[in-house]
């Protein structure tokens, strides 16, 4: 027996202008097909990402009428439909993390251990091993995500993010000018590697990543 | 314990840092210390131009003349000083290394870094080794002063940047702490 | 002094008489460094090259009288060798805590490479994506520099440059050290 599980479907990092610095799509099980296939197309990706941008607004503005702090984990943002979700990070400096979260987006096969990394189409590469026994668990135990379930997904992000600036070849000013519009995309493979680790290897239940 | 002197010369045999200590002997003025005469030896307690023994009328002559006897004599001890070493690596092979000679009047003390930094002290004839002393010159007061101070050239054409305050206290207090004791 | 010798002096003085001071402020100091002269010779690689490698020997000139001191030199080595063990052990131990590797000695003992299996001058750097940095710069070749420097006070003539480096998606980080010539004792000059 097969169980779908959630998994990422996108990861976004958008700069302090609100211009996107990174994003990266992940391919979700598609059951028709069998095989792994994004579950949008990149411009419906895009869109959803910029319609996340509100949200972030509102809550920042929100957090400091309350003045409980104007970052951190920002949780559920939208859900999209009963598939899709993002889930949002804003730090001190502006810089926003969004992971779009399919929610059928990874198959597991019940009999066996499950490889979740391992199968599928579209470079789903080294996954899923060492969380394997936690995913099944969650997966079974509950629909949709758990409170925090993102966190783990939000730190990984935020140190990628720092080991970026640490390269003294990265020019921040370069991505997100203080003239408060526009900046240069992120090309830095380092950085695209890891977010591709990321999206891969998280599943529900993850504490490393 | 009475020091003379001390010289620093560096690896292009320059003398770029003399001090002493006492006044020099002179038939006007007795000193109290058995100090050298400078016709006996290399010229040990070198002139000081201030002084205040000396005649004011004698002072404005007496401070070029004082100021050329003083780097005719660092030439003269850093002369010795390299004869000897060179000698005594001749005789007892590379790694040998010459620690002082004595006169009937003074001692000479000699301690050289890898880096042939050459330090030169002149005391009186009953001191002990100052080869620690002046270990603990060179790593306590040379490299935290004057080496690490990035505003001193690394080369010190004529002295420069090795007469810096923190350099001139440090040796002071260290020196006048050796004698103290 | 032998190579087990010169290792644990090293750990020895890295562990008692070093002042530690934080990593990362290092590592960005090096790296704005090396950035700020890119941009200001426009990314002449050659160039920041030699302006590292300069910087570098004006460090050495200084940074062997702190080591000397440190490591309580009291002789010099009594060959190459004994000097390419205490750069590797004791030298770069004691400054950079990490120990190259010393390999590929010639026959005739003048020449020899450092492989650095970790360089934190380099930690998170990225060259940039120009398509000449990749094959021109030499990232850390302050260190070169620095060996130089730091040799020629002992009476060392040496050559140092890199041969290649993980940056530039090389294997390994090697640095070639060539003894030129022991410089002679300086005479003092002539009276006349």
């Amino acid at each position: 027996m097969a169980t779908l599980i959630p998994s990422i479907a996108c990861l976004g990092v958008i700069g302090r202008n609100n211009n996107p610095l990174h994003i990266q799509i992940f391919p979700s099980y598609d059951p028709a097909t069998n095989t792994y296939i994004p579950a949008r197309t990149s411009l419906q990706f895009h869109l959803l990402l910029s319609s996340t941008l509100d949200v972030f607004d509102l809550r920042a503005r929100r957090n400091a009428a309350a003045g409980v702090g104007l970052s951190g984990d920002f949780g559920l943002l939208h859900a999209v439909d009963d598939r899709l979700a993002a889930y949002g990070f804003e730090t001190n400096t502006g810089t926003k993390f969004v992971a779009v979260v399919d929610m059928r987006g990874r198959r597991v096969d019940g009999g066996r251990a499950p490889g979740a990394g391992g199968i599928g189409v579209g470079g789903v590469g080294t996954g899923g091993g060492a969380g394997g026994g936690q995913v099944a668990a969650a997966a079974a135990s509950s629909v949709g995500l758990r409170e925090g379930e993102m966190k783990v997904v939000f730190k990984a992000m935020q140190t990628a993010y720092i080991k970026l600036l640490q390269n003294p070849f990265f020019d921040p000013d370069e991505h997100s000018p203080l003239t408060g519009s526009g900046g240069k995309k992120i090309t830095s493979k380092k950085f695209a590697a890891d977010m591709r680790r990321i999206g891969e290897n998280w599943g529900p239940g993850m504490t490393v990543l | 314990m009475v020091i003379y002197s001390f010289y620093i010369f560096d690896r292009h045999t320059e003398c770029i840092y003399s001090k002493t200590w006492l006044p020099p002997p002179s038939a006007a003025t007795t000193s109290q210390h058995d100090i050298p005469t400078n016709n006996s030896t290399s010229g040990a307690g070198s002139a000081n131009s201030t002084d205040p023994h000396h005649n004011p009328m004698r002072s404005a002559r007496s401070a070029v003349s004082a100021a050329n006897k003083a780097s005719d004599d660092a030439k003269l001890i850093f002369g010795t000083v390299f004869s000897l070493r060179n000698m005594v690596r001749k005789l007892g092979g590379e790694d040998d290394a010459f620690i002082s000679y004595r006169t009937a009047q003074y001692k000479l003390h000699y301690y050289e870094t890898a880096s042939n930094l050459r330090f030169v002290m002149l005391t009186d004839t009953g001191t002990l080794s100052m080869r620690n002393v002046m270990h603990q010159i060179y790593i306590n007061l040379w490299c935290e002063y004057v080496v690490k101070n990035p505003l001193s050239p690394v080369e010190h054409k004529g002295g420069a940047g090795v007469r810096n305050e923190l350099f001139e206290l440090g040796l002071n207090q260290f020196i006048t702490g050796l004698i103290a004791r | 002094m032998s190579a087990s010798k010169a290792s644990r002096l090293g750990e020895e003085i890295w562990k008692t008489r070093i002042e530690k001071v934080n990593a990362e402020l290092v590592v960005l100091t090096y790296g704005t460094i090396v950035a700020q002269i890119c941009k200001d010779f426009e990314n002449d690689y050659t160039e920041v090259n030699k302006q590292l490698d300069k910087m570098g020997y004006n460090i050495g000139l200084r940074l062997i009288e702190d080591y000397l001191a440190k490591s309580n030199t009291m002789r010099r080595c009594s060959n190459f060798r004994e000097t390419a063990e205490m750069i590797a052990k004791v030298g770069f131990k004691i400054f950079l805590n990490v120990t190259p590797t010393i390999t590929n000695w010639t026959s005739d003992n003048k020449q020899f490479s450092l492989v650095f299996d970790e360089n934190p001058l380099a930690d998170f750097v990225e060259l940039p994506d120009d398509g000449r940095a990749q094959d021109e710069l030499w990232f850390s070749n302050i260190l070169c520099g620095v060996l130089r420097g730091a040799l020629e006070m002992v009476q060392m003539q040496v050559e140092t440059h890199f041969i290649s480096d993980v940056l530039r998606g090389n294997d390994t980080t090697e640095m070639r050290v060539t003894l030129v010539r022991y410089i002679d004792d300086e005479l003092p000059p002539e009276d006349d």
